[in-house]
This record gives structure tokens, C-alpha cells and sequence, in this order.
């Protein structure tokens, strides 16, 4: 029986084309071979199509890879800068350095909106400057990496309400002036890069401890370090990676001591009102997001 | 003197000469149409021809040439799959009325009826099956052929040896039992 079956492998073996299939089929495959583009010129000008195109992609890509590279250059500026001959950085990833005749030019890396500038000044032209704009804020900021003067300017333009000077003597005579313009900039990181900033050949000061500034005229103390996620006139979201829960109790103490009056806390609430009464602040942590709601208990809708 | 071309040319229609009846044969059991398996053998060593700068000789020609016609079949396959898929017309087993198998074998009922089996098995079944017991392949040629390693080909051709069985149990009875 095997061998039954055996044969009918052996009768579908027997499959074949006749003859005249074969000859048909071999004058086709002989026209259509005839007939293919394949000539050895054509394959020539085919290959140098090929090559051609080739160099084509590659200088697309060329081109692409060169417009990234410096994009790329110009966020790693964002770390590392210079002015004459002032090499510095800080930690503010969002901008880079554009540079200018005088100094740099700083822009937001997305949207290539210019934040502020940085370039080296004498003495006299820091005073001229101080004493010839509006400058609404004097502070010496202490425990800051380097000995650092700011003064915030009033501005009045569509976008910018403040301009923040920071100048930072770097050698005799000479002070690097750094200018930020709030709302481009949040406070908040324009107190980081401040915070942050290292001059090379400067050994900058290392302070353990949390940082505390004022934002703008506003008479909250806020940490240093924090990150805006979202910011409106009554609410404000920030990251606080570096807080803990012992932090936050230290800078609720802080908050006190600047005359901030501790009205109540509710759950994870905790509750201030201003040594006036007429701003009330609710902060609440959540994770590393810190939480400022305000309310203005005297002022009439 | 020859130029390029007509050398090219000249070894595919050698090439035609050795194996068109293996090539023939073989898509013919997979495809079952006698025009479809026409061109299909035609476009075989058509390709063949364009393809020939790119053959690397690490399997010999005729392995070469069936796996040319293994991505030809498959690719057929597919088209009349989609064919079929806008048409729903038919749901019958594609054993195609065209197929005249008689004129090849005499008077072998039984003969017809493995054809049928092995037309109405799933492509990867038919594939192994044809190359193994009506090519007489090698597993480690089959897996050189299909691109695979050789235990997927073994394991494959148990299965659709399996199958094979199974249909014709259904289709012959007692018969087949025996002689399978």
C-alpha cells in the first residue's frame, strides 16, 4: 500500500509543461528580456541616477544634520557661555546664548524669543545704568554663589513688566551684568540661573541651605529652585524637586518670620495672611509640587 | 563578441533550459492555474535576468531560481487572496477548473485526489510539501529556499504532512489510513 502511495508522489513528479508551453514560454521570457530596460548604457545612466541622488539625500541629510548640530550648539551654549574672555554657566535649560558685539543675547530655545543679555560692564557704566533707570529694588543677595547686586527695573512694555539687573564683579573694575525680563521668564528661574551660575576661574560660594528671594515687588518669600508649571494671578504650581517635607516646615518658619501671620492649616493647608490683612496665602504640598493660592480679603470685586 | 547583456541573456535562457520543468512544476502546485503559472514561470526568469548582478552564489542557481519563484508564488498568492477578499464571489477551495491534471497523468483517480488535498492545504504547507516530496529537496535546500533554519522546515513539513493526512482520511476513507 505504501508503495501505492509511493507512485502517485512519483505520477505528480511527472508534471510537466509540453513542449509547446516550453517554447511558448521561452519566446516571452527572450522578448521580455529583449525588451528590458537593462541595457548596459541604461544600467550606466541608471547608476549614475542612483549616484546622483544619492549625493542629493546626502546633502538633504547633510543640511539637516548641520541645522541640528547647531541647534544642539546652542542649547549646550544654554550650559556653557562666554563674554570676552568670561566663560560661565548656569542651570537654566530653556536658553541659550546668541552672541552679539557686546556680550549675549539670551533666547528661549522653542521659541527664540529673547529673555535678556549678558555682557561685561565698567563701574561707571553700572552706575549709569542704575542711577538712569527706574529701579524699583536694590538687594545685595546673600549666600548666592558670588557677591551679587540686583536691582529690578520697572518697565513699562506690552512684554515685559520687570527687567531684572544682576552684576556680579568679575575682576577689578569690570562686573558682568546680567538682565532678565520677567514675565518671559518666570522669578523663578531667573533666580535659579542666578543661584546656579559658575565663572570660571571664580570658585563660587556653596551654600548648604535653602535660598529664599522675593518675587518681584510681591512680599512672599519663595525658595530658590523652584520650577513654574503653571502661573496665573491667583494660583501658582511649582515644582520644588529639592523639598522635602522637613524643608517645607523650615521655610513655613521662614514665612513667619517675615512677618506672614500663620491664620490656620487645614489638612495639608496651610494658611497665612499678611501682617496688613489684605493678601491671604494657602500652600499646600503635594509630592514636589508646591501649591500658592492667594485671596485678597479687602479688596472689593 | 558577446556584449553584457547577451551573456546575461544567454545564461537564463540556459538556466530556462535546465530547470523549467522543476520551476514549472512547482508553481504549478502552488498556484494550480495553468495561464497564471505560465506567466509566473515567465516572470521567473525574467527577474532572474534583472537579478542577476545581485545573486551571490551562495546557494547554487537552481535554489536561487526557486526561491525567485517562491517570492513570485507568494506574491500572487496574495493578489488573489485580495481578489477574492473584494470579490466575494466564490468560497470554494481554489482547485481551479483550468487545472487538467489527467493530460499529465493517466487515469489516476487517487493521484487527482492528493493533488487536490495538497491544492487545499494553507501556503506554507503547500510550499514544503511541494519542494520536499514533488522537488525532492533537501530540508537544509527547503530552508535555504524559504529563508528559515531547518528545524522550522522539519517542524513545517510534520505538520503539513499532518494535515495532508487528515484531508485525505476525510476525503478516501480507509484507504488512505493504510497508505499514508
Amino acid at each position: 500500500m505504501n508503495k501505492h502511495f509511493e507512485d502517485q508522489w512519483k505520477a505528480l513528479k511527472q508534471v510537466k509543461p509540453t513542449n509547446h508551453e516550453k517554447e511558448m514560454i521561452q519566446k516571452r521570457i527572450l522578448k521580455s528580456i529583449q525588451e528590458s530596460p537593462t541595457s548596459r548604457s541604461q544600467n550606466w545612466s541608471f547608476q549614475w541616477k542612483s549616484i546622483l541622488a544619492t549625493c542629493v539625500l546626502f546633502l538633504v541629510l547633510g543640511y539637516f544634520l548641520f541645522i541640528f548640530y547647531n541647534e544642539n550648539n546652542e542649547k549646550q551654549m544654554a550650559n556653557k557661555m562666554n563674554i570676552e574672555n568670561v566663560q560661565f554657566s548656569w542651570e537654566l535649560e530653556n536658553v541659550y546664548g546668541k552672541k552679539t558685539e557686546n556680550g549675549l543675547n539670551l533666547h528661549l530655545i522653542d521659541q527664540q524669543l529673547q529673555v535678556g543679555k549678558v555682557h561685561q560692564v565698567t563701574k561707571a557704566e553700572m552706575n549709569q545704568m542704575v542711577n538712569h533707570s527706574p529701579m524699583y529694588v536694590r538687594k545685595e543677595l546673600k549666600k548666592f554663589p558670588y557677591q551679587t547686586m540686583m536691582y529690578i527695573e520697572h518697565v513699562k512694555m506690552i512684554d515685559v513688566q520687570l527687567r531684572y539687573h544682576f552684576f556680579i564683579p568679575i575682576m577689578k573694575g569690570q562686573f558682568m551684568h546680567i538682565e532678565f525680563d520677567y514675565p518671559k521668564l518666570d522669578h523663578s528661574e531667573i533666580y535659579n540661573a542666578i543661584a546656579t551660575i559658575k565663572i570660571k576661574g571664580m570658585d563660587p560660594y556653596q551654600h548648604d541651605e535653602t535660598l529664599y528671594v522675593q518675587h518681584g515687588y510681591s512680599n512672599l518669600i519663595y525658595p530658590v529652585g523652584l520650577k513654574p508649571m503653571s502661573i496665573s494671578t491667583s494660583k501658582q504650581v511649582y515644582r520644588w524637586n529639592d523639598g522635602s517635607s522637613l524643608d517645607l516646615q523650615a521655610y513655613l518658619r521662614i514665612i513667619e518670620e517675615a512677618n506672614w501671620n500663620k491664620k490656620e492649616t487645614k489638612n495639608d493647608s496651610y494658611i497665612f495672611i499678611s501682617k496688613d490683612g489684605n493678601e491671604e496665602v494657602t500652600i499646600k504640598m503635594e509630592g514636589n509640587t508646591i501649591i500658592y493660592e492667594f485671596n485678597y480679603p479687602n479688596r472689593e470685586e | 563578441m558577446l556584449n553584457l547583456n547577451e551573456e546575461k541573456q544567454n545564461l537564463v535562457m540556459k538556466w530556462y533550459e535546465l530547470y523549467y520543468e522543476e520551476i514549472y512544476r512547482f508553481i504549478w502546485f502552488m498556484i494550480g492555474e495553468q495561464q497564471a503559472c505560465e506567466d509566473l514561470v515567465h516572470d521567473t526568469f525574467v527577474r532572474a535576468y534583472t537579478a542577476m548582478d545581485r545573486f551571490g552564489h551562495q546557494s547554487s542557481v537552481k535554489t536561487w531560481l526557486f526561491s525567485i519563484a517562491k517570492h513570485i508564488v507568494l506574491d500572487e498568492i496574495r493578489k488573489k487572496k485580495r481578489r477574492k477578499l473584494l470579490s466575494i464571489i466564490t468560497f470554494d477551495r481554489e482547485v481551479p477548473s483550468s487545472f487538467n491534471l489527467e493530460k499529465y497523468v493517466e487515469n489516476k483517480e487517487h493521484v487527482i485526489q492528493l493533488f487536490k488535498a495538497i491544492q487545499s492545504l494553507r501556503t506554507n504547507y503547500r510550499l514544503v510539501i511541494t519542494l520536499k516530496k514533488i522537488e525532492g529537496y533537501s530540508t537544509k535546500e527547503i530552508a535555504q529556499i524559504l529563508n528559515c533554519s531547518e528545524a522550522k522546515v522539519r517542524k513545517t513539513l510534520s505538520r503539513a504532512m499532518q494535515n495532508l493526512r487528515k484531508k485525505l482520511e476525510f476525503e478516501g476513507g480507509d484507504y488512505y489510513e493504510q497508505t499514508f
